[in-house]
């Protein structure tokens, strides 16, 4: 794998673009507004800084890491540890939903995009990514059978490979037989491993989109300005790194998921009266 | 025997509490030396008769005063753990073992709540394991957990039970008892819960906080509040989850905290989350939301009265 | 079975135009002509709007295929860009309803440029009514010249709104050529049942 295709795909994979429905979600930072909680972009920053310290980096962190790990031993089993584990680790129902609707939808959306074969070098695998597997050429008929060592082929789009590449297949299925949930962190540990990317560039990736993803929301809610909101990501930046580093290689039943106010603003907003927001 | 002895690689002993545990107990009588509490009861419950204790094996500093049938839900028995030395010391390990076999209802409390004492070295460890076979209600409702400054706590409950069984766990975790300025000042408490149904992981809420190296009043943790409780009500098969849900989070809208319920995964019960500046209201709400899930569950209300909190 | 078992018919157009009113109007339209539908609105917003969007079908529909789907305050990214929350959520109806045959997907109420994406949509409307103004088709917004009908609500306020309805004929007529445009009024049902075969001719009977 080239430097620049795995930068690519982390950038694909962390771009809010992405179309996996995180738009959607607020992990309880609408409830936070809504009960006049967070008035603040600094105190919109710390909330963050608790949720990277308390649950992304000690529960999604630990089972990206993990997933991550598992999938280059080709161990389906310990893929589904991760995710049983983080979804008795999140005790708010919209969390895990928001959680899981987005994991199985990049899963769908890559057996979708990249997973068809490509017959010949003229016709892209599907609709808007025609690119990737034009370049190759070879497409989903010459993935690498073997699991611990992802392909490598210049030009080639990673994720191409990763989506019909078998853990991620297996893991697909397993969701589909109700087998697992398919939470966010855990997909994408098993599909950045597979595309190639280290399982600190996939927590790192994690971690950025959540955050983005959350001061997106908090932005589209209406109080923040937009110089605000990007001073409180480049302020995150470390905390995202530092989380990263400490828990992307942790032991998965060392798993701790410890943010009880977002927790209680998380259920609140389940029945709240008014929500644009699913979580 | 003292905490020395516990075996290093202890799956559930978390690698900081090992190196703890390596560490020395000086045989300082202000501090404590390291005590072995034991209390494995096994309840068995015939037909519609009353559940009756069928074993226990209890060591100090555990006291058992015996069984209690005033409950008011039919054939529930109470049993009442004393802890008469006022506290939990380092290098302390307690265990706690539960199993209702099929069909029993038990409640299973301490009388007050458990101090978790200031340390120099070591730590202390409460564990329960709670068993419940099919058909068999299990209560474990202990009074709460007070950890002091410079305190090590680990705290590990493990749940396992059949589908068609039900238990309810309550916690309160209280930072310090002593004043309500620097309520952060205990050095490392780690708690966890796990509960399975068969084999099947549903709950895995743990908590890992070393206030020193991260202040846990943040927005996304405990905010300005000082004290956490938690219900867990893990019921796999009772009727109608979705309502418990929306009855335990509306129950608890008028007490003098933050406070929710939600679904368990896989809809295996449901969980409410309590903050609150003082203990007893924190532990009011518990006990309202352990009441409403009694009512739920078993058609009559908690015996609130008695618990003297 | 999933969402591409379904037809999927997508009611986009600015708020107020009268879209929910088209939604139940056509239920119990095509509740009678012996389809199974379902209902999906986005960004409902409040709890109330919910129940009543719910309670308006309850003879008709059973309420787990009348549905809200919040779209984080990004109404055109729900329908358009990234259709995946509605797409899950067919996905569950077809789960537990495997007969249905049609899905109705109100929009948020949005601009004038918002467009369903075709994987979403198998048939777009919008919805744009007089009391807008009769100069909306001329703006030629992505809305109105894309979709595969046009549906100019509220006839009967013409009149009140100094709206002439051969002026805004003319001018669909010129913008989208020949794709059709109905005029309708909702209160009194009129032109509803043109809507009806609309949607029949060109996804139900294929
Ligand atoms: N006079 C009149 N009012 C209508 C008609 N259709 C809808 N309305 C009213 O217009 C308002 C907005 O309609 P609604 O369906 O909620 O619009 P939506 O925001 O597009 O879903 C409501 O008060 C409706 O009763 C119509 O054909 N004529
Ligand atoms: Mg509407």
């Amino acid at each position: 794998m080239t430097s620049s295709a795995a930068l690519l795909t982390a950038m694909r994979l962390s771009d809010s673009m992405l179309p996996v429905g995180t738009y959607t979600a607020s992990y309880g930072v609408e409830q936070y507004l809504n009960e006049d909680e967070i008035e603040t972009a600094d105190e919109l920053g710390e909330l963050l800084g608790g949720y990277l310290r308390g649950v992304i980096g000690p529960a999604e962190t630990v089972a990206l890491g993990h997933a991550h790990r598992s999938a280059a031993a080709g161990d389906l089993d310990g893929v589904l540890a991760a995710d049983e584990r983080l979804g008795a680790a999140t005790l708010p129902a919209e969390f895990r939903d928001s959680s899981t609707k987005a994991g199985r939808k990049l899963l769908e959306l890559l057996a979708e995009t990249d997973g068809d074969p490509v017959d010949d070098g003229g016709g892209g695998a599907a609709a808007g990514d025609g690119g990737g597997g034009a370049a190759t050429g070879d497409g989903g008929g010459a993935v690498d059978g073997v699991n611990g060592d992802p392909a490598a082929g210049d030009g080639a789009d990673p994720l191409a490979r990763a989506a019909v590449d078998g853990t991620v297949a297996e893991f697909a299925a397993a969701c589909e037989a109700g087998r697992a949930d398919g939470h966010y962190p855990v997909v994408l540990g098993v599909v950045c491993q597979r595309a190639g990317l280290s399982s600190r560039e996939a927590a790192l990736a994690n971690a950025y989109g959540s955050v983005s993803g959350l001061l997106a929301a908090a932005q589209r809610l209406g109080r923040f300005g937009h110089t605000a909101i990007q001073s409180q990501l480049s302020a995150l930046f470390p905390v995202i790194e530092s989380v990263s580093d400490r828990y992307h290689d942790a032991e998965l039943d060392a798993m701790c998921s410890f943010a009880p106010l977002a927790d209680v603003m998380g259920m609140s907003h389940e029945r709240a009266d008014r929500r644009l927001f699913m979580s | 025997m003292s905490a020395a002895d516990d075996p290093a690689d202890d799956p559930v002993v978390p690698p900081a509490f090992r190196e703890y545990g390596d560490q020395p107990l000086p045989q300082s009588p202000a501090f404590g030396h390291g005590k072995n509490g034991i209390a494995d009861l096994v309840l068995g419950r015939e037909g519609d008769n009353p559940t009756r204790l069928l074993s226990d094996l209890v060591k100090v500093p555990y006291h058992l005063t015996g069984t209690l049938d005033s409950d008011p839900a039919p054939g529930l028995t109470t049993v009442c753990l004393q802890e008469p030395t006022g506290g939990v010391a380092q290098g302390d390990r307690h265990s706690l073992s539960v199993e209702a076999r099929s069909g029993a209802r038990a409640h299973v409390t301490t009388q007050s709540a458990t101090k978790v004492h200031s340390m120099k070295a070591n730590y202390a460890h409460l564990d329960a394991t709670l068993v419940a076979e099919s058909g068999a209600y299990l209560e474990y409702v202990p009074g709460p957990t007070i950890v002091n400054e410079d305190a090590r706590c680990l705290q590990t409950t493990t749940v396992e039970m059949a589908p068609d069984a039900s238990v309810v766990v309550g916690d309160i975790f209280v930072p310090d008892g002593l004043t309500d300025h620097e309520p952060f000042g205990f050095e490392h408490y780690h708690s966890r819960l796990e509960a399975s149904v068969d084999d099947d992981l549903v709950c895995a809420d743990a908590v890992d906080l070393r206030p020193a190296e991260r202040d846990p009043r943040d927005p996304a943790t405990v905010g300005d509040y000082a004290v956490v409780g938690t219900l867990y009500a893990f019921a796999p098969t009772a009727a109608d989850v979705d309502a418990l849900a929306d009855a335990l989070h509306d129950r608890l809208a008028d007490h003098e905290v933050a406070a929710g319920a939600s679904l368990l995964k896989d809809d295996a019960g449901v969980t409410v989350r309590v903050l609150g500046d003082r203990s007893t209201d924190v532990t009011a709400a518990v006990e309202a939301a352990w009441d409403e899930t009694r009512e739920a569950l078993l058609g009559v209300g908690a015996p609130l009265e008695g618990r003297g909190r | 079975m999933g969402y591409r078992d379904v037809a999927k018919v997508g009611l986009g157009g600015p708020v107020g135009s009268g879209k929910t009113a088209l939604v139940q109007r056509l239920v119990p339209r095509l509740d009678d002509a012996g389809y199974d539908v379902g209902v999906i609105a986005n960004d409902i917003m409040t709890q109330e709007d919910a129940d009543r969007l719910r309670d308006s079908f309850a003879d008709r529909l059973p309420t787990d295929l009348v549905a809200g789907v919040e779209t984080g305050a990004c109404p055109h990214t729900g329908i358009r860009e990234d259709p995946s929350m509605n797409l899950a959520k067919i996905d569950e109806f077809t789960e537990r309803h495997p007969e249905l045959d049609v899905v109705l997907i109100e929009s948020g109420g949005d601009n004038l440029a918002a467009t369903f994406n075709p994987e979403l949509a198998d048939y777009f409307m919008f919805v744009i009514s007089v009391a807008e103004g009769d100069d909306i088709p001329r703006k030629r917004g992505p809305g109105v010249t894309q979709a595969d009908l046009l549906v100019v609500n509220k006839t009967d306020l013409a009149p009140h709104v100094d709206v002439d309805l051969d002026v805004l004929r003319d001018d669909a007529e010129t913008v989208r050529g020949d794709d059709p445009t109905v005029f309708t009024n909702c209160k009194a049902e009129e032109g509803v049942g043109e809507v009806v075969d609309s949607i029949e001719r060109s996804i139900l009977f294929a």
